[in-house]
C-alpha cells in the first residue's frame, strides 16, 4: 500500500472543508462513526480552530454496532458537536440490501429537506472502491439526489464546483486521495479517537464498518493502531472485502451511488 | 443478577416494547453481562424489517458464558426496528468461527 505525504493530504482536506464551509450556505457532514469520517472530524476541527461548525448527520437503521452507538455519543460530547440522526427503514431494495441499499438515501432526502442543507460532507476515498474514484472533489447530485457520473464539472486548479443549476446539492469529498493506510498513519499522528470495533479480539477484527448484518471480521491480531499499520504495509487484501458483496458489487455500486448512495 | 436479565429477556420475548427495551438498557450496566453476538438466519438476506423477528442476539458474560438470547428489533406500533441501541456498553465476540462468514 502507497503511504502519502500527511503533511500535504491535510493541508488539501483543510482546503476543501474551508472552501465548503465558505462557498456554501447551510452544509452537514455525514458520520459513520467510522475510521474515515471521524478523521474528517478531526480535520475539521484543525481547520476551524477546535470547532466543528455544523451539524454532522448518521443515518441509523437500527442495526449498528452497539460500540458504533456508543462512540457516536462518546465523540459528540467531547468534541461538542451536533448530531442529527435519521432512522432509516429496513425495507425491500431492489438495488441492494434492505439494511442500507436506496433506504438510506431516501432518509438522507428528508433530513436535507428538513434542514435545507445545500453541501454535505462525505468521506469517500479513491482507492475504496473503482466507483467512488470517479467522484470529483465537489460533486453535484440533482434534485432526485442522481448523480451523473458521465458528465461532471473539471476541477483544475483547485477551482470547484459551488453552483448548481437545479435544486440539488454539492457533495464535498475531502478525504478522496487519501489512502487506507494514509488514514491509520494520521489517526495515529493526530491520537484521532476511533471505533473500538477496530481492534482485534481472539483473533479478529473490522476493517471496514456497516451495520451488524452486512459486515464481517476478518482475521487480525492488530490490536492497536501500530498493528494496523503494520498488517497494512504488507496485505494483499482488499479493504471492503468484509462487507456484504451485493453492495459492494461494481454495478451495484455504481447503480446505488447514481441513486444517491453515500 | 442472571436472573434478572433472563426476566427481562423473557419479558422482551414476549412484548419487544420500547418500555422493555428501556428496562433492558438499565439493567444492562450492573447485569453483569459484556459481550453480544448478532445472529442473523444462515444465508439469509435481510430483505424487509419483519426479517428481523428471525434473528436475536446472545448475551455473554466476562467469562464468555452465554447467558441469554434476545430479540433485536423493537415494536413501535405496527412497525418493526432495529433495536441494537439499548444494547451499548456490550462488546462484541469474536469467539464462535461460524460466525465469520
Amino acid at each position: 500500500m502507497i503511504k502519502q505525504d500527511l503533511n500535504a493530504l491535510e493541508e488539501k482536506s483543510i482546503y476543501i472543508i474551508r472552501e465548503a464551509k465558505l462557498k456554501f450556505k447551510n452544509i452537514a457532514a455525514l458520520w459513520s462513526m467510522g475510521k474515515d469520517s471521524t478523521t474528517m472530524l478531526a480535520l475539521t476541527r484543525k481547520a476551524f480552530m477546535g470547532k466543528i461548525p455544523f451539524p454532522v448527520i448518521h443515518i441509523d437503521n437500527g442495526i449498528d454496532f452497539p460500540e458504533t452507538y456508543d462512540f457516536r455519543e462518546e465523540l459528540a460530547k467531547k468534541w461538542n458537536f451536533k448530531v442529527i440522526v435519521g432512522h432509516s427503514e429496513i425495507k425491500p431494495d431492489l438495488v441492494g440490501s434492505a439494511c442500507c441499499g436506496k433506504n438510506k438515501p431516501e432518509t438522507l432526502k428528508k433530513i436535507m429537506a428538513e434542514y435545507g442543507f445545500d453541501a454535505l460532507i462525505v468521506s469517500i476515498r479513491r482507492d475504496e472502491h473503482g466507483i467512488r474514484a470517479k467522484e470529483r472533489y465537489m460533486s453535484p447530485r440533482d434534485e432526485k439526489f442522481r448523480w451523473n457520473y458521465k458528465d461532471q464539472p473539471a476541477e483544475l486548479w483547485d477551482d470547484y464546483t459551488s453552483k448548481l443549476d437545479t435544486k440539488g446539492h454539492i457533495r464535498v469529498h475531502p478525504l478522496l486521495d487519501w489512502n487506507e493506510i494514509d488514514i491509520w498513519n494520521y489517526v495515529k499522528r493526530e491520537n484521532v479517537p476511533v471505533n473500538s470495533l477496530y481492534f482485534s479480539r481472539n483473533g479478529f477484527r473490522y476493517r471496514s464498518l456497516g451495520c451488524t448484518h452486512c459486515t464481517v471480521a476478518v482475521k487480525s491480531n492488530a490490536k492497536n493502531v501500530d498493528g494496523i499499520i503494520k498488517e497494512l504495509e504488507t496485505t494483499k487484501i482488499e479493504e471492503r472485502s468484509g462487507r456484504s458483496m451485493d453492495k459492494e458489487n461494481e454495478y451495484v455500486m455504481q447503480r446505488l451511488r447514481q441513486f444517491g448512495y453515500m | 443478577m442472571s436472573n434478572k436479565i433472563n426476566d427481562i429477556a423473557d419479558a422482551l420475548w414476549k412484548d419487544e416494547s420500547e418500555r422493555n427495551w428501556k428496562e433492558f438498557a438499565k439493567t444492562l450496566p450492573k447485569s453483569g453481562l459484556r459481550y453480544y453476538r448478532v445472529v442473523f438466519l444462515k444465508g439469509e438476506k435481510l430483505k424487509k424489517a419483519q426479517d428481523l423477528t428471525k434473528s436475536y442476539a446472545e448475551l455473554y458474560d466476562a467469562k464468555e458464558r452465554l447467558v441469554a438470547k434476545i430479540p433485536i428489533f423493537e415494536k413501535k406500533g405496527k412497525r418493526i426496528e432495529g433495536a441494537t441501541y439499548y444494547m451499548k456498553g456490550l462488546l462484541t465476540i469474536n469467539k464462535v468461527d461460524e460466525w465469520v462468514k
